[in-house]
């Protein structure tokens, strides 16, 4: 996996859940986001988990709590436990 | 592949009037939007200028003014406020209405509208063109592309035209405002005037407002200053809003985005292409308004775009035209908003009250042609001396 250290942040260990039922697609978060990790896949919302620090400022800008920010290692372990 | 004059980006306030603004001088114009719907769904406050200023961009209809706007409320965290009345100075939207109806203006005006359409790139300025490449999402994505002279994005605040010229980035932290709005019932409209609520518990380094529309309903909403420090989501605090002034409403619908409170940009055209609205960070930065300013900067940019167009020179020299012109109307102002509300975020609770205050000295003062500016002042040195200095440091 690649993992690239950019602001004492590593790249590539984070995983941003997103709540699709709860997102209203108003892109801020990708406006926001300065890895650009984060983008509208026609009217989706989707992540690069690849690009993403885990800088947590999407998740705390999105208005109706709709992302999550994870640990690549715990993403792993709940969907191995689901 | 098809040859056009103009592809516009995005067919919001700024996409539709730049689109009817060059249509009208005789150019050939397609205009995209992603959404199956103009309009669709709405994000935004809805309140714009007054019947006479929006009068100059589109005919009046009823069916897209939910009432006039009489007057405002500022209350300050103690819950003192100051408070002005202004007769019809703005007009609450049905923004989806206005923005189909601006669109629609546009279409009759000759501009080809293709809605579903997605942008996801454009090419370099060669011989002339620039190439657009897109997909219809309509037609299970089925692949577009189009030639145009002049490429304008119009497409907001998550602007990527923007992002494709390298005209604008990612967001510094702290420039993009988290806002929410909730559609609620039961409000008396009152004097149909706008409140508006300041103060950390409220909305930390934004404000709440409450903006009736007709039929007993409001928008009622937030916007706050994002920082790695932000404790609580904005649902958090417009929850916390909703209990404690309409605890009886329902919530008929639920309204989100990002409010820009960039400064202007460096440039906002390049080679064959131009950024308008919002994606040109048109917004006014203090307030986050932009319906207002999107228009007049579409009005600008049709007057300078269309003189370039016809010389047929679209080089970005020739283009600069459209920015110097919008600094002049508007984009000076904003840089000042844009100081202002640096300033608003150092601001505690105790000097928004002093600045609430110092507004109803003023307000009160004008009505009888004298305002006390000195005492202002002494009270600012007495009471708040960290402010002056801040003040200081963030103004000059």
């Amino acid at each position: 996996m690649r993992s690239k250290r950019i602001g004492g942040k590593r790249r590539g260990q984070y995983h941003i859940e997103i709540d699709h039922g709860t997102c209203v697609q108003c892109a801020g978060c990708v406006s926001i986001c300065p890895t650009e990790a984060l983008h509208m896949q026609a009217l989706t919302l989707e992540c690069q988990d690849d690009d993403c620090i885990g800088c947590d400022l999407c998740v705390r800008f999105c208005p109706v709590v709709a992302l999550e920010l994870q640990s690549k290692d715990a993403a792993v372990a709940a969907s191995s436990a689901s | 592949m098809r040859d056009v004059d103009v592809f516009v980006v995005g067919a919001g306030p700024a996409g539709s009037y730049i689109s009817y603004a060059l249509a009208r001088q005789g150019f050939n114009v397609v205009m995209a939007e992603k959404r199956p719907e103009v309009g669709v769904p709405v994000r935004c406050g809805e309140a714009a200028g007054s019947f006479e200023e929006l009068e100059h961009f589109l005919p009046l209809d009823d069916a897209w003014i939910a009432g006039p706007i009489n007057g405002a409320r500022l209350f300050g965290p103690s819950n003192r406020y100051v408070e002005r009345d202004m007769p019809g100075v703005g007009t609450q939207l049905h923004r989806d209405k206005f923005d189909q109806a601006l669109a629609r203006q546009a279409v009759d005006a000759g501009v080809e509208l293709h809605t579903g359409l997605q942008i996801d790139g454009l090419s370099a300025f060669e011989d002339g063109h620039r190439t657009v490449y897109g997909r219809n999402l309509r037609e299970g994505g089925s692949a577009f592309a189009m030639r145009a002279r002049l490429v304008i994005g119009a497409d907001g605040v998550e602007s990527l035209v923007g992002q494709w010229l390298g005209l604008r980035k990612a967001f510094p932290v702290g420039d993009v405002h988290s806002a929410l709005q909730y559609l609620i019932d039961e409000v008396p409209a009152g004097k149909r005037y706008i409140d508006l609520y300041a103060g950390h518990d409220v909305a930390p380094g934004g404000y709440a407002w409450v903006f009736p529309k007709d039929n007993g309903t409001a928008n009622v909403g937030l916007g706050m200053h994002v920082t790695p420090k932000l404790r609580r989501p904005a649902r958090a605090y417009l929850d916390d809003f909703m209990q404690g002034r309409f605890p009886k409403s329902r919530i008929l619908g639920v309204m989100a985005g990002g409010v820009s409170g960039a400064r202007s940009l460096k440039s906002m055209v390049a080679d064959g292409a131009a950024l308008v609205g919002e994606s040109g960070h048109t917004n006014n930065p203090f307030s986050g308004g932009g319906i207002m300013n999107a228009l007049e900067s579409a009005e600008e940019a049709g007057i300078a775009l269309g003189a370039a167009l016809r010389e047929g020179d679209l080089t970005e020299r020739a283009l600069r035209e459209y920015p110097k012109r919008w600094r002049k109307r508007v984009g000076r102002t904003n840089d000042m908003f844009f100081r202002l509300r640096k300033l608003y975020f150092t601001f505690d609770d105790s000097e928004i009250d002093w600045a609430v205050d110092s507004l109803r000295t003023i307000v009160s003062g004008v009505d009888r042609k004298n305002v006390d500016y000195t005492g202002i002042f002494r009270s600012a040195m007495l009471e708040h001396p960290k402010l002056m200095l801040k003040a200081a440091r963030m103004l000059w």
